[in-house]
């Protein structure tokens, strides 16, 4: 394909994607998908291959490909008005409150590829509201677990599987809404990718899909080809999975090899009791979000980008664990652990190019209880940001989110209309950072009171224990820290931990600082 | 009679203005004088050739605010917050610019940690007083913010909007006569408490600044005998006077964009299109925006160089690609455009004043749609050996024919285009058949066809005056001044009493504004910011016309905008009213551009013949002198139409004709 033509129907197939993110974000009836921005949409060609992603998180990078061969697994082949949902971490999903919905394309018989979207669902049932309980041990504890079901059937909704999967949710309101705005962002892609073939002809079409895939293959090759041969190890830790106090170790060996990289996960740690479990999409997200920012986060992300890629993950690893593991965490916390060790390793290759380590978790604080305002209940959950690591020439920068989640904090303002607590402090914690000729972005101490008579706090935290490390003789950033200040006493808490609290109580989350970089 | 008036807008590279007086519109260009951009207004004044004495209206759109936040020369300012927040401005929302970039930084906070001081306040999210916060307290703080010796100061206290009383109290105890205090609970009193001290630090950081050039300005323009008041454009459309700017700054940051959209939208609507999607083509971007019912629309989500403003600004979608933009080969083999651009100097190959890269102006020489004699706006000579080279290379690396290679600069530049205009109409759940396609700023026109058949506009206007739209905007611009107060409740809760006398308060503090502007009619739209319980947004409803306003009715109208914005309405329960606001009006102004007299044929005004390469093949096109134009006039594709200010390519199968004002009205057939 000329140049001219891949570059114009590039900007069209991208744009298909990103209307129907727009609308799934527009459309949407929860704060989480409103206001954060946890969802994506995505399109493939006629064998389920990526060709265009709105992704406005990157967790979600990597794992979208994986819905759609789940569904095509379980079913083999979608009729025209089919769409497929699906949760489960073991067949394309990521955690339990990603819902996924795939719906395939056609036009006048012919298949033209399918479109996909998936949005965090703030609450899908299981033993704690916000479905991320700190101590499950079980995918069962974490909520309402969807393999591929056709929600709809040829144009014709399924009742009987709405009213199920939207039963078991604490807020089955918000999931209708929620559920409702994905059809409508599919049903707005298929008509979309019909218009552009209608408009294109089929044929140009589908080449199109090929060459925007192989473009993006050809400028991941030229990319990694900058980048030396050769073979470069880390080894990071997770604090502990919030069964046991033990370190878990992630280890992985990246291959440089001309214009191909493999990433070897082998001797990383067997999968946990408790919920760090990262199913492989996860894993592959976080890989696939490295490449990007190792080469060029210009390249659009597509199947091409990710063939020059080869992931091995060992089976019933922490990076590849087997049902009926716990995962919640995965997605949050240990796949930000996975690009620490990845960057970790490519620091090694690129020197002058890697940050050091950010901050490195989520600090995902999740709080629930009675409402004596409303009579009723209130279930909070929000990411705390930190310290990003200093980067060669500059410092890193302070209360950002980094990584693996880039989504917006509640205004202090609208949280306390909302919930019955008080946000004491959310400040800078100053000096964090570690230090380095650059240094690293200093981390946030965020304190909550309760002002209800009593609520459920769940903290899942990491790096409480060792801080973000340092590059080039930088130091490390400080440890997180958590902590509860009742009766004007304080005493600290585990980094993962669910507990009852009191009117009074002041809940503290210390974020991590990110590393320094290079020798003061 | 229509009014005397001068618009006058200070672009980074021009000042434009257009006068009005009894012969008619007078349009100039003279250079902007970045470092005092009244020099260049008041050059303007001078060129317009207009009576400053008799003059009824000043107009005037600035970048001074602007310049002073991008380029970070604003006053050294003091912020004061609620004790336990002072990094608010730096920690933001929380979230960084670039998902995959590890190098991209977010924007410098306006105001870094050592210019903040907490104040020992706090007030619950119901408005009680937590605590004290007495006059000696208040008198501490003020201490406290004096030491750091401040040019300007903002202060910001959460809850506020609640009760503006400790922030009151601070500023009594800074007193008059130090550094100038912008008060979040006057600035914006709503809730969102990082946007809401983003805005008001933005007030007073460039407040000292604006209030030194209006100052300035007015005596300058005194001295030269102009009479009458200086009105500023707001962003969120209409002007204020010069006074108020100097006050709330804030509301120019956008001021000329503003003037764009709304000359735009006046263009349109005098020439019967009251809905249109107007594209504002530059040199290094292009702007997108949706116009209603003869109104650009408006957010209260406004940003400048990603520094968020709560006040109102026009709805404007901006993508990086313009008439400067650079044509490169990216490593996978593909072309494309932007978003680096050539800027003046060296500027495009064609320049001749050493740029090597190709860029659009050049494949628009290379193609024929730039006569090389024609000098671009008078000043610039054009040379097509150095594009011819640039555009070369870039289609050798390329594997393409020099010819084919620039037709396929034009093709990827449209396609980015188009994604805006779809962002802006398509993707608000808007026909493009149903809205006419307004084409400006001087690259803007040469586009219109393939943009206008690809998204299947029917109309397409190319005003009058595509290069000095904004000045026109302005003159067409009445009085304006809005009220905004936020006051959580549900809808169901709400009596029209209750609405009625909020925004009788609103509306009557609205009408002593504009009041001090002389103005003392004034219409007044009444609208409410709503949304469902536990959403992140709120959507801006007007209030029906009518004068006992239900919160059941707000909830109505609520239910019904959702289901237009979104496509679906939504349980229709659960509806909270969160802010109420109300936009005051003054007369429009009495902008009376006169007729173009009747033409004669176009043949009249054919300057001659020109080979034009009109998608990938070489046309032979007919030149026409746009002055030499009359209404009525019609031109068939393909054409050249050439202006002093922009050049007009018409598509084989569409046909122009010239209105009564002027503008080129080209449809399909």
């Amino acid at each position: 394909m000329d140049p001219v033509t891949l570059e114009v129907t590039r900007n069209a197939l991208s744009g298909v994607a990103e209307e129907a993110g727009v609308a799934l974000r527009r459309t949407a009836y929860s704060p989480n998908i409103k206001e954060r921005v946890d969802c994506s949409a995505a399109v493939f060609d006629p064998s389920g291959d990526l060709v265009a992603q709105a992704e406005h998180i990157p967790v979600h990078l990597g794992s979208m490909p994986a819905s759609v061969a789940a569904a095509l697994r379980a079913f083999g082949e979608l009729r025209p008005g089919d769409q497929v949902l699906l949760s489960d971490p073991f067949a394309g999903g990521t955690h339990l409150p990603d819902w996924t919905l795939v719906a395939p394309v056609h036009r006048g018989g012919t298949l033209l590829g399918y479109v996909a979207n998936r949005a965090h669902h703030a609450d899908v049932g299981g033993m704690a509201p916000g479905s991320m309980p700190g101590g499950a041990t079980e995918i069962f504890q974490e909520g309402l677990r969807i393999p591929p079901v056709r929600l709809w059937k040829e144009g014709r909704e399924d009742h009987d599987l709405v009213s199920l999967v939207t039963f078991n949710s604490r807020t089955p309101q918000e999931r209708l809404g929620d559920l409702r705005a994905q059809t409508g962002a599919n049903r707005l892609a298929s008509q979309r990718l019909g218009e552009l073939a209608e408009r294109l002809g089929q044929d140009l079409l589908f080449e199109a899909m090929r060459a925007t895939q192989d473009h993006a293959e050809r400028a991941t090759r030229a990319a990694i080809a900058g980048i030396p041969d050769g073979r470069y190890r880390f080894e990071d830790v997770l604090d502990g999975d919030g069964v046991l106090d033990r370190e878990i170790p992630i280890r992985v060996e990246v291959m440089v090899e001309g214009e191909r990289v493999v990433v070897d996960f082998g001797g990383t740690a067997p999968q946990q009791r408790g919920s760090v479990n990262a199913p492989l999409a996860v894993t592959m997200s976080a890989c696939y979000y490295v490449l990007r920012a190792v080469t060029d986060p210009d390249i659009p992300a597509n199947a091409g980008a990710h063939r020059p890629l080869e992931v091995r993950a060992p089976r019933g690893s922490l990076v590849h664990p087997e049902p009926p593991a716990a995962v919640s965490a995965g997605n949050v916390e240990t796949s930000q652990r996975i690009v620490d060790t990845l960057l970790g390793a490519f620091a090694q290759a690129l020197p002058d190019r890697i940050p050091a380590a950010s901050q490195g978790t989520m600090n995902n604080t999740l709080l629930g209880g009675p409402d004596a305002r409303t009579g009723g209940s209130f279930a909070y959950y929000e990411t705390i940001a930190g310290g990003q690591g200093a980067r060669p020439g500059r410092d890193g920068m302070s209360g950002v989110h980094t990584h693996m989640t880039n989504t917006l904090n509640t205004p202090v303002e609208a949280f306390e209309m909302a919930y019955p607590l008080r946000v004491r402090e959310y400040r800078l914690r100053a000096g964090s950072g570690g230090d380095g000729r650059w240094r690293g972005g200093d981390g946030i101490r965020r304190s909550l009171e309760i002002l209800g008579e009593r609520a459920t706090l769940s903290l899942v935290t990491e790096r409480r224990s060792r801080g973000p490390w340092g590059l080039a003789g930088g130091s490390p950033g400080s440890p997180g820290r958590n902590s509860l200040i009742r009766d004007e006493e304080e005493r600290e808490l585990p980094a993962k931990v669910t507990m009852e609290v009191v009117a009074g109580d002041v809940v503290v989350v210390e974020t991590p600082g990110g590393g320094g970089y290079g020798e003061t | 009679m229509p009014e005397r008036s001068l618009g006058v807008d200070v672009g980074g590279t021009f000042t434009d203005v257009v006068a009005q007086d009894e012969r008619g519109l007078t349009v100039a260009k003279v250079p902007s004088t970045p470092s005092d951009q009244a020099e260049g207004v008041a050059a303007g004044l001078a060129r317009a050739g207009v009576d400053p004495a008799a003059l009824d209206r000043f107009v005037h759109g600035t970048t001074v605010a602007t310049n002073a936040v991008l380029e970070r020369t604003g006053a050294r300012t003091v912020l004061v917050v609620t004790e336990g927040f002072r990094d608010l401005l730096e920690i933001a929302r929380q979230n960084r610019p670039k998902l995959y970039d590890l190098f991209a930084d977010r924007p410098e906070p306006l105001i870094r940690g050592e210019l903040v001081v907490e104040a020992p306040e706090r007030v619950a999210a119901d408005g009680t007083v937590l605590g004290s916060f007495d006059d000696d307290a208040a008198r501490q703080v003020a201490e406290a913010v004096r030491r750091l010796d401040p040019e300007a100061v903002a202060v910001c206290l959460l809850f506020s909007f609640l009760q503006p009383g400790h922030e009151q109290a601070i500023s009594r105890a800074l007193g008059r006569a130090g550094a100038p205090v912008s008060l979040s609970s006057d600035v914006l009193p709503v809730f969102r408490e990082y946007e809401r001290a983003s805005t008001t630090a933005l007030n007073a950081y460039v407040q000292p600044v604006m209030s030194l050039y209006l100052g300035s300005l007015e005596r300058r323009l005194r001295q030269r005998g102009v009479r009458c008041e200086v009105e500023v454009m707001r962003s969120g459309g209409g002007t204020f006077s010069a006074d108020l700017a100097a006050r709330s700054p804030v509301h120019t940051l956008l001021s000329g964009p503003a003037a764009g959209a709304w000359g735009a939208a006046t263009v349109g609507r005098r020439a019967g299109f009251g809905d249109l999607v107007a594209f504002d083509m530059g040199g290094t971007s292009t702007d997108a925006t949706l116009i209603e019912e003869g109104r650009p629309r408006t957010t209260s989500e406004g940003n400048i160089g990603g520094l968020p403003f709560a006040v109102s600004s026009a709805e404007i979608h901006t993508v990086g690609a313009g008439g400067g933009s650079v044509a490169w080969r990216d490593p996978g083999g593909a072309l494309r455009v932007g978003p680096r651009s050539a800027g003046a100097d060296p500027g495009p190959a064609c320049y001749g004043k050493g740029g090597t890269e190709p860029t659009v102006t050049d494949a628009y020489l290379l193609l024929g749609m730039l006569d090389p004699s024609s000098h671009l706006g008078g000043s610039l000579e054009l040379h097509p050996e150095p594009a011819n080279e640039a555009m070369g290379r870039l289609a050798s690396s390329l594997g393409m024919e020099p010819r084919a290679c620039a037709d396929g600069v034009l093709r990827v530049l449209e396609a980015q285009v188009s994604k805006a205009l779809r962002v802006v109409s398509v993707e608000r759940g808007r026909d493009p058949r149903r809205y006419a396609l307004l084409a400006f700023g001087g690259a803007g026109p040469l586009h219109q066809g393939p943009l206008a058949r690809e998204l299947g506009f029917s109309t397409v206007i190319v005003p009058r005056y595509p290069g000095v739209l904004s000045a026109l905007g302005l003159l067409a611009s009445p009085a304006m001044t809005e009220r905004v107060r936020t006051n959580v409740r549900e809808a169901t809760e709400a009596t029209a009493a209750d609405l009625a006398a909020t925004w009788e308060e609103l509306a009557s503090d609205a009408r002593q504004t504009l009041s001090k502007q002389g103005v003392e009619s004034a219409s007044m739209t009444r609208s409410a910011d709503c949304r469902y319980q536990g959403q992140g947004y709120e959507l801006e409803v007007a209030a029906p016309e009518r004068d006992a306003v239900t919160g059941e009715a707000l909830a109505e109208a609520f239910v019904a905008a959702h289901e237009d914005r979104y496509g679906y309405p939504g349980p229709g329960q659960g509806i909270e009213i969160v802010n109420l606001r109300v936009r005051a009006e003054g007369p429009p102004p009495r902008f009376e551009p006169p007729e173009v007299p009747a033409g004669t044929g176009a043949d009249g005004g054919i300057l001659g013949h020109r080979a034009v390469v009109v998608a990938g093949q070489e046309r032979d096109c007919v030149v026409f002198d746009r002055d030499a134009l009359g209404r009525g006039d019609r031109i068939e594709g393909p054409a050249v139409v050439a202006g002093v200010d922009s050049t007009c390519l018409i598509l084989p199968g569409q046909t122009g004709t010239l209105d009564g004002a002027g503008n080129l009205i080209i449809r399909e057939g």
